[in-house]
């Protein structure tokens, strides 16, 4: 195998990874550039974007397409819902087809009047219309598993949550706790309950 | 001022908006006089981006004049000609001072996953970005990169985003002299990956596509060997790179495609059709199985929240290395710049179509369709049609 090529301009230049500026990947702490600032201002405004409910505002942010309408309050409730599920972000896609067909409606465009100068050509066209057809019934049967999934979590938490709270009081009182008890679940959670019986049975 | 406009999926307008303003005291204004079309903007144009909303104004590789500082500003001045970085950076968090301006915590409210972004969608933060006529640019102090008096805006342009991508996707494959290195995406930054992976000294450097002008246009620009995956046999382009290679794979494999990645059936309908993942992540699976063990594999295609279904156990096995990032565009820009003005990377080659901006949404279609051979397409504000052209 051929490893050198001085055919190529400047082969290996950067070899040496000192010469390569991502390395190491984290420096000593330094400003960056003509930062001036420890702490950089707070940004003020009427906008106050919608955000994860553990996040405070950041110093700086965008303000705009501030979250309104029925899209807005959608995506209000997308936030309240944490990063880390899958509900979150397919609510925020789903608000995002609401707000489409908004903008559609003419919501929206007070500020922003926009001028439509080319329709895509025939056969994207048709590939777009079928897609905004099929991205909003996607999101939407989507999101139905999410929150039924979401609904079945609520009822196995709160189950193990009163479970726990009958061992520990259990214990505290010195009583044990026979193997292979649960408590009665009610009809639409049998199947989680199924899964709890495993646990305790053995 | 006129303007990109997202309406809905795979529908972008050019019309009327207000002017941005000054918002926070190190806020300037830019006059964008150059604008590129990323491959990203596709991501947000076909509706794979969560919290993108109609109105917004794409564009995150921009230069242009400063046309007005804030109070707060004092590295710039009125007049002044720049080029921004795509992530939007504080220049003083915990992450901006380590050199990771990507993940910098101080410009997105949205979400933890990404620092601001121009033009990206409210999930890194909701700012309008440059494919419009005027632009607001936070930290004036920080984030624009001045332009040298003797360079045009398209020498430097790429230095926004896909140049400094390309480059520290090379930088994250660890690349050592004499590696075989495999590119997965012949686009503009699976180029400068590969021209990039020459100057780290790579021995053999193969890009992988699906689309043949742009294998010719690889082999032209970048030197490098490419095939293309249709054409590579019942066993795949894995089996191919293997053959190539002892049987033990590529040192280093580099995922330059993203999610609209297409060469898997099920996962382009799992992802694609019916959005139940962020996406199609054959490429990442592609250089996870074909790696060699003990291997790199680096990631800069883009990915969306929420999820891939990914071999992470192949991964595990084969005790891989993964790494990944949005670009730190700070740090790279003054080297990358010095590549420039050297002759070792000729940014401004890969540039295939110019168009007004008032033909944005045109330039979106053959850019996204692949059409006329489009490469890469530059946006031109304030030029008529006459002023503009192919390259």
């Amino acid at each position: 195998m051929q490893t050198r090529h001085p055919d190529i301009r400047d082969w290996g230049v950067d070899a040496d990874r000192r010469n390569r500026p991502g390395v190491p990947r984290e420096v000593e702490p330094r400003k960056v550039r003509a930062a001036w600032w420890d702490q950089p201002e707070q940004q003020t405004g009427d906008v106050d974007p919608a955000r994860p409910t553990y996040k405070p505002r950041t110093p700086v942010f965008g303000t705009a397409q501030p979250a309104q309408g029925l899209s807005g309050r959608i995506r209000q409730a997308a936030y309240k819902i944490p990063e880390y599920r899958t509900g979150h972000w397919l609510a925020l896609l789903f608000a995002d087809r609401v707000n489409a067909i908004e903008w559609r409606l003419g919501a929206g465009r007070g500020q922003a009047h926009a001028e439509p100068r080319y329709e895509r050509e025939a056969a994207g066209a048709r590939k777009g219309k079928a897609a905004s057809l099929l991205l909003p019934v996607g999101s939407a049967l989507a999101s139905l598993l999410v929150v039924q999934r979401f609904a079945a979590n609520r009822g196995k938490r709160s189950m193990r949550r009163v479970e726990r709270e009958r061992r520990m009081h259990a214990e505290h009182r010195g009583d044990a706790m026979p193997l292979g008890w649960r408590m009665q679940a009610p009809e639409a959670t049998i199947g989680v309950v199924a899964r709890e019986e495993r646990v305790y049975q053995h | 001022m006129r303007a990109l406009m997202y309406e809905r999926p795979y529908k972008v307008t050019v019309g009327n908006k207000p002017d941005p303003r000054i918002e926070h005291p190190n806020d300037i204004i830019l006059r964008v006089t150059r604008s590129a079309i990323c491959g990203s903007d596709l991501h947000l144009l076909h509706g794979f981006v969560p919290d993108t909303r109609p109105g917004h104004t794409f564009g995150h590789e921009f230069a242009g004049e400063i046309v007005e500082c804030g109070p707060g500003v004092r590295s710039r001045k009125v007049g002044d000609r720049v080029v921004l970085p795509f992530p939007i950076a504080c220049g003083t968090c915990y992450f901006c001072s380590r050199g990771l301006t990507a993940n910098c915590e101080s410009t997105n409210p949205n979400s933890d996953l990404a620092a601001g972004v121009f033009g990206y969608s409210h999930m890194t933060g909701g700012y309008d970005g440059g494919q419009a006529e005027y632009v607001r640019v936070p930290f004036g102090d920080v984030n624009p990169f001045a332009i040298p008096d003797d360079m045009d805006e398209e020498d430097v342009l790429f230095l926004s985003d896909i140049l400094p991508t390309g480059y520290q996707a090379a930088e994250m494959a660890e690349i050592d002299p004499g590696d075989t290195v495999a590119i997965f995406g012949a686009g503009p930054v699976g180029l400068f990956a590969a021209r990039s992976a020459w100057l780290m000294g790579a021995g053999r450097v193969i890009v992988i596509d699906h689309v043949d002008y742009r294998l010719e246009f690889a082999r032209r620009w970048a030197n490098v060997e490419t095939v293309n995956f249709r054409d590579v046999g019942d066993y795949g382009v894995v089996a191919w790179l293997r053959d190539q290679t002892e049987g033990r794979g590529p040192d280093a494999c580099i995922d330059a495609v993203g999610l609209e990645a297409v060469g898997d059936p099920v996962q382009g309908a799992i992802g694609k059709g019916l959005k139940m993942e962020a996406g199609n992540p054959v490429a990442i699976t592609w250089c996870i199985d074909a790696v060699r063990k003990n291997g790199h594999v680096s990631i800069v295609g883009v990915y969306g929240p929420p999820f891939n279904l990914i071999p992470i156990g192949t991964a595990m096995n084969k005790g891989l290395t993964l790494r990944m990032n949005q670009c730190n565009v700070h740090r790279y820009q003054q080297h990358l710049l010095d590549h420039i003005r050297a002759g070792r990377i000729d940014a401004r080659g890969i540039i295939s179509h110019r168009f007004p901006l008032e033909d944005a949404p045109h330039a979106y279609d053959i850019f996204s369709s692949k059409k006329d051979d489009c490469i890469k397409c530059v946006l031109v504000p304030g030029a008529g049609a006459s002023q503009v052209g192919h390259a």
